[in-house]
């Protein structure tokens, strides 16, 4: 009865003839989301300063304590190091990050659905996996450009201080 | 065009919506209305796919929606209040929308100013009143210029200019030809927007007639008299045909007769009238009257249907209605 009836109710000129879902126009807005929202922005950060921060403070504490000679004993008094590798001292803050991203992995999707958004973005893209899988991309190259240059800085930052 | 088949929700034993079969038409204002806890907001959620039916089939102008390749285009929703992250800009948020459907972003700069918050666009929802909220909320709703327009309890929050504003813009929606579907818990609101009323209560499809067709049949007038010889009166009124309901502080409530014809009554026997006062019960009345009914008739099997009838608003938000 459906079909037949609906052909003939309306002969309204649509404004956006265009307009229409992709998978790359709700990569794109899942993008706009993350950048627009402060807590994600202010996530993103706190991984990245983590990163590069924890180099640097780490690299700052065992300064001068790593030549060829001394390596694996500090000066007296101090505990001895026991195997002192410049490059995991570089990478110190890396596990908290990964904490931190964890967290906003949750956070980008849970905020969704505590603050009633997940209906209206359901309403604009009726089908699930789109959102779920730009969702899941968009994370993951966010994450995996910001930690590689966070990783390379705390790396030459704390070669620098070393 | 939104048509629903036997649609049927059931959260464990409790049945929301309960065999639902009801066609929407385009072109004018349907009113929603049900007791909090009827089973409106599920049932719009159903025609969202954003609840999934346990039984029955919701087509929107033809097709599932699920399926629909424009959404925004097909049908524009406003579900709760706000519906928008606190922490992202009401301009932001409707772009973030606009972008998943392909809408030039000129159409959101376009549908800020038609709910007038082109002052605020740049404010975190957040810090929105939730009058404000609302605008937001139907702002999206408006976003794809959609043929299909549900708007759950858009009054919500709003000021009574602001109630003034979304009755006068469904209006418009529906005289452009566009499917107006809209839900309330206040009748008296409906009366004034709505073209065609559906009525729910505890789930079941209880009116689904013309506005008014409604008010014609369904609101009782009846004629208050008072009168320093009432008893002389009310043997008068009776004689003629008249049903009386004596109030306490002595007025006659007279139902089968009209004004003119009881003051002629009493006029011809000499009786001094106080009062004569033709009275329209309000719809609310007729309306929680019916709806009470329906509450009290599964009274019995489910205490909760009282509650949800008696408990104020708030303590039911969250809870599927």
């Amino acid at each position: 009865m459906s079909t037949s009836v609906a052909a003939t109710t309306h002969d309204r000129v649509a404004r956006f003839p265009d307009a229409k879902v992709s998978q790359w126009r709700v990569i794109g807005a899942e993008w706009l989301k993350l950048r627009t929202l402060r807590s994600t922005v202010i996530t993103l950060a706190a991984a990245c300063v983590v990163v590069v921060g924890f180099a640097a403070m780490a690299a700052g504490v065992v300064s001068g304590d790593i030549t060829p000679e001394t390596n694996g004993a500090g000066p007296a008094g101090q505990m001895p190091l026991m195997t002192v590798d410049p490059t995991s001292i570089a990478m110190a803050g890396t596990s908290l990050a990964m904490l931190i991203l964890g967290s906003l992995g949750v956070l980008f999707m849970s905020g969704e659905h505590s603050s009633g958004m997940i209906r209206t973005t359901m309403s604009a893209v009726p089908q699930r996996l789109p959102v779920l899988w730009a969702k899941t991309l968009v994370l993951v190259v966010v994450s995996a450009v910001l930690m590689t240059a966070s990783v390379f800085a705390a790396f030459f930052l704390a070669q620098a201080i070393l | 065009m939104i048509e629903l088949t036997n649609l049927t929700k059931r959260f464990g034993k409790k049945v929301a919506v309960d065999d639902v079969t009801l066609t929407i038409r385009p072109g004018v204002i349907t009113g929603f209305v049900g007791p909090n806890g009827a089973g409106k907001s599920t049932t719009i959620r159903m025609i969202l796919g954003l609840d999934r039916p346990t039984n029955g089939k919701v087509r929107i102008d033809g097709h599932s929606f699920a399926g629909c390749r424009a959404p925004l285009r097909t049908v524009g929703a406003l579900v709760d209040s706000k519906g928008a992250q606190a922490g992202r800009s009401a301009y932001n948020h409707l772009r973030v929308l606009a972008r998943t459907n392909g809408i030039p972003q000129s159409r959101v700069d376009e549908v800020i100013e038609i709910v007038g918050l082109t002052e605020v666009a740049n404010q975190r929802v957040g810090s929105f009143s939730m009058g404000m909220g609302q605008r937001v909320g139907i702002a999206a709703a408006l976003l794809g210029d959609p043929q299909t327009v549900i708007l759950d309890e858009p009054a919500n929050g709003l000021d009574p200019e602001g109630i003034l504003w979304i009755r006068n813009l469904m209006k418009a929606l529906a005289r452009e030809g566009r499917t107006v579907f809209v839900s309330s818990h206040l009748m008296s609101e409906m009366a004034l927007t709505a073209d065609h009323l559906v009525i729910i209560g505890r789930g079941k499809l209880m009116v689904d007639m013309p506005m008014s067709q409604f008010i014609d049949e369904k609101a009782r007038k009846s004629v208050l008299v008072r009168s320093p010889r009432a008893g002389e009166v009310a043997e008068l009124i009776v004689s003629a045909g008249g049903t009386i309901t004596r109030h306490d502080d002595g007025a006659l409530e007279v139902t089968g007769l009209t004004a003119p014809a009881i003051g002629d009554l009493a006029g011809a026997s000499g009786l001094h009238l106080h009062e004569l006062s033709p009275r329209g019960s309000s719809l609310e009345d007729v309306f929680m009257a019916m709806t009470q009914d329906a509450v009290e008739f599964h009274a019995q099997s489910d205490l909760d249907a009282i509650e949800a009838h008696h408990l104020p608003r708030a303590r039911h938000e969250g809870t599927p209605s």
